[in-house]
């Protein structure tokens, strides 16, 4: 609970230093950062897409580090196990004594780099589910709970889908937000030339603790949201079901199925860590229709015309703000 | 917070007050230029009537509208949200009974925020809601309603004509429920002239929802006016004949046996004499004349008065109907009207003599030479009252000597129908009548009622000497100027056709005392 207005200042700072302190590793992108930001106050998991070489390991790497958490990273491959990544039972002698021991997988960490996470098999993907639903893992009849906080960050390359399993829609809705890394301007381009050829990496400094982030977290709950504002955002995820009445022309032609409740749950999370990033105590609908696009953007199902076409979701989403009113 | 929200909503006020006094407006002077419109292709009665209305309810209901549509705080809230405050406005509002510490913390930045920005926000909100193309919008509609208002109506004239016609067809519906209600709450009146009068006013209804044509229409409205009048001066005729009719009888029943004996005889040698002189001239009509003296003599007999009364008029009548026969048989009229003279004289003697009171004024009435005659049709009911059909009424001219037969002139009749009838005038000189008061063996007062009637003058002289009751008497100039005066305020009343105005006129000038 937030009690006093230092409080809060003190949390928009630690905020304000994570941030900074991504910035010295990550030209640009700062879109990126702030929603990776908000996905991780929001308790989220967040997805990132973008092509090869945009320093989207390096980003989730560096907000490891500016955190005072664990990390590890999987690099997701055709062959990668389930009990790759979360552990198995194996056999130990101790004391001359033969017994099963659950030996961690790398998912026991409080930051996970799911690297390149369409390369696994859907069977290696599922075993995420729960770690990412739950925050605990299941082997052997025993659950284990993962550390807190814990967070997933994927990464995918939407270019090059041979050899990929798309994620399916269940997996993909665990995902508080799907963050598209754009390629970086011409003046980001030249700093990031600059920056890692002509000198050593910055050192990131550690700025909040796991303890800190999780009252970050709750205190990111209690941002206000007017009765008007979750109208607003209840309005934009029934225009995204094409049988609903509110559909927008193009939902109705190109989407087979809209964003799911937990889509609003996550539009609303992201959009009050956004608000309290921004020095505000409510969300506004700026708020609402700036997150709309990470957190819908892959709740959002296309039909096989939409796919044909090449429909961009974000496209719709963009039709679906313009389209519902406030 | 609420504070600092008021001028927002006082400005917002002002602003939708001014939008919906405007759409009303509008929709208003759109609905009036259409009406206006129409009414130059079809016409529309009241339709300057109607526009007012539209117009004066338009703007009525704009204004209340507008005030009853009071904009809230929230929508206050929601307008100064526009000015960069980021919903902070509407989330206080909505949180402002929370007690949490970011509920607070939220109002105190949105306090800060909102008193920072508050004089441009005021400064941005426009208490003019319309735009350049709805003011446009605005002006070119009353521009067309102002052209179709300014460029004459051809229909107006018609539209004019409809309304007196509406008014008239009113004025004439609203007499004739009077009229009807009249007739039938008329006591007086027998079921039969009930009956007839109801006819006619139905008569008229039906005649009036049967028009089409606005020219018809006046036509007959002007007609109707005609009618009506009519018809009340013959309720009002069927009452003063039915009033004279009743004392008449009273009367007449109040005769001695000798006086009726005597009164019958003359009746019969009335008859006697038509009947010859029908022989002689073989004249049918004096022989009608002969048959109605026969009624009025078995009437005489038989006790029934009002068919006495009524079959003497019939013959009376028929006796003016014809002037050239009218001229031969003038004598023998003349005998008739003696002899009702006489009877009249004997009615006033029986009047003093059975009740030994006054009221003798109402026995001259007769003995005017201008006749108001009443033609009856029916039976003699248990109470003596004749029903009543046709009215008569004429100006027979002369003058009635009593004793002596005189030259008689011609006299004009008006038939209340509408046609003229011609009538015998008969005697010369005047006619004085003389009830001695001995005859009761009292004192009274000696009434003398007559004037100049026609060519000649009527008088008669009524004594009343009795000790028992003074009786009451009344001056010719009384009587008189009571009867002008109804004349005249039938004629104001246009209760009188227009063409028997200068006859009643001429009439009541030739007897002027």
């Amino acid at each position: 609970m937030v009690e006093t207005l230092q409080e809060i200042k003190e949390y928009r700072n630690i905020i304000n230093n994570v941030r900074q302190q991504i910035e010295k590793s990550i030209i640009g992108q700062k879109e990126v950062i702030e929603q990776l930001l908000v996905a991780v106050f929001a308790s989220g998991h967040a997805l990132l897409e973008g092509v090869p070489g945009l320093g989207k390991t390096l980003l989730v790497r560096t907000l490891a580090q500016a955190f005072d958490l664990s990390f590890n990273r999987i690099q997701f491959t055709p062959d990668l196990m389930p009990a790759d990544i979360i552990g198995t039972n194996i056999l130990q002698m101790e004391k001359e004594k033969k017994q099963f021991k659950f030996q961690n997988g790398p998912i026991f960490a409080h930051v996970i780099l799911a690297d390149e996470i369409n390369r696994a098999t859907p069977k290696t993907q599922s075993a995420l589910l729960e770690s990412m639903q739950e925050h605990t893992v299941s082997v052997g009849g025993i659950t284990y709970n993962l550390p807190e906080p814990f967070f997933v960050l994927a990464t995918q390359n939407p270019l090059e889908q041979e050899g990929t399993y798309p994620l399916p829609e269940a997996q993909m809705d665990r995902f508080l937000l799907k963050i598209v890394v754009p390629f970086p301007t011409d003046a980001e381009l030249k700093e990031i030339l600059i920056q890692t050829t002509s000198k050593s990496p910055n050192e990131i400094d550690k700025v909040a603790s796991a303890k800190m982030i999780q009252i970050i977290q709750l205190a990111a709950k209690e941002i206000l949201v007017a009765d008007e504002v979750i109208n607003y955002a209840v309005k934009l995820i029934l225009a995204t079901h094409p049988d609903k009445p509110s559909a927008t022309e193009t939902v109705k032609k190109y989407v087979r199925a809209g964003s799911s409740p937990r889509g609003l749950q996550a539009l609303v999370s992201a959009a009050k860590v956004r608000a309290f990033i921004h020095g505000r105590y409510n969300v506004s609908f700026d708020d609402i229709e700036t997150m709309a696009f990470p957190a819908l953007r892959h709740r959002i199902l296309l039909n096989f015309e939409g796919e044909a076409n090449g429909i961009n979701t974000d496209e719709l989403i963009q039709d679906i703000l313009a389209k519902t009113g406030k | 917070m609420l504070d600092l929200l008021q001028p927002i909503r006082k400005k917002l006020f002002l602003k939708t007050f001014f939008t919906v006094l405007g759409k009303f407006t509008f929709v208003a002077l759109c609905l009036s230029s259409l009406i206006l419109l129409l009414s130059r292709f079809l016409p529309i009665i009241y339709y300057r009537e109607f526009l007012i209305f539209i117009i004066s309810l338009s703007v009525l209901s704009g204004t209340v509208y507008g005030i009853i549509k009071k904009p809230s705080f929230y929508l206050a809230a929601r307008e100064a949200d526009k000015y960069d405050l980021e919903e902070r406005a509407v989330t206080a509002l909505n949180f402002q009974n929370s007690h949490s510490t970011i509920a607070k913390l939220q109002q105190e930045d949105t306090i800060r925020l909102l008193q920072k920005r508050l004089p441009f926000i005021l400064a941005k909100i426009s208490i003019w809601p319309f735009t350049k193309k709805q003011i446009y919008t605005y002006l070119g509609t009353f521009l067309v309603f102002l052209v179709l208002t300014v460029i004459p109506n051809l229909t107006d004239d018609y539209i004019a004509e409809q309304k007196i016609v509406k008014q008239q067809k009113e004025q004439i519906a609203a007499k004739l429920i009077k009229e009807e209600e009249t007739i039938k709450n008329n006591k007086n009146l027998t079921a039969i002239q009930k009956e007839e009068l109801l006819e006619a006013v139905n008569r008229l209804k039906k005649e009036i929802a049967a028009t089409k044509s606005t020219e018809e229409q006046l036509k007959l409205l002007e007609k109707m006016n005609k009618e009506l009048a009519n018809l009340e001066a013959k309720q009002k005729l069927s009452q003063a004949n039915y009033n004279h009719l009743k004392k008449l009888n009273h009367n007449l029943k109040n005769l001695s046996a000798e006086e009726k004996e005597a009164l019958l005889n003359a009746l019969k040698a009335i008859q006697q004499s038509y009947q010859e002189l029908a022989k002689e001239l073989n004249s049918d009509q004096a022989a009608q004349i002969t048959n109605s003296l026969q009624n009025a003599v078995e009437a005489m007999q038989n006790g029934q008065y009002n068919n006495f009364y009524t079959s003497l008029n019939n013959a009376m009548q028929m006796a003016m109907t014809n002037s050239q026969q009218a001229q031969q048989m003038a004598q023998q009229l003349l005998s008739t009207l003696t002899a009702l003279q006489q009877s009249q004289m004997m009615l006033a003697n029986a009047n003093n003599n059975q009740f030994n009171q006054g009221s003798n004024h109402t026995a001259g009435m007769q003995s005017s030479g201008d006749s108001t005659g009443s033609q009856s049709n029916g039976t003699d009911d248990a109470n003596g009252i004749n029903n009543n059909s046709n009215q008569n009424q004429g100006n027979g001219t002369g003058n009635v000597n009593e004793g002596n037969g005189g030259n008689g002139t011609n006299g004009n009749g008006t038939n209340q129908n509408g046609v003229n009838g011609n009538g015998a005038g008969l005697g010369n000189g005047s006619h004085l009548i003389n009830i001695p008061s001995e005859r009761i063996n009292s004192e009274g007062i000696s009434e003398t009622v007559g004037g100049p009637l026609g060519n000649g003058e009527s008088q008669i002289n009524m004594a009343n000497n009795g000790n028992i009751a003074p009786g009451l008497s009344l001056s010719y100039e009384k009587v008189y100027n009571d009867y002008a005066q109804f004349a005249r305020e039938s004629i104001e009343n246009n209760q009188i056709p227009t063409d028997y105005q200068e006859i009643i006129k001429a009439y009541f000038s030739s007897i002027e005392p």
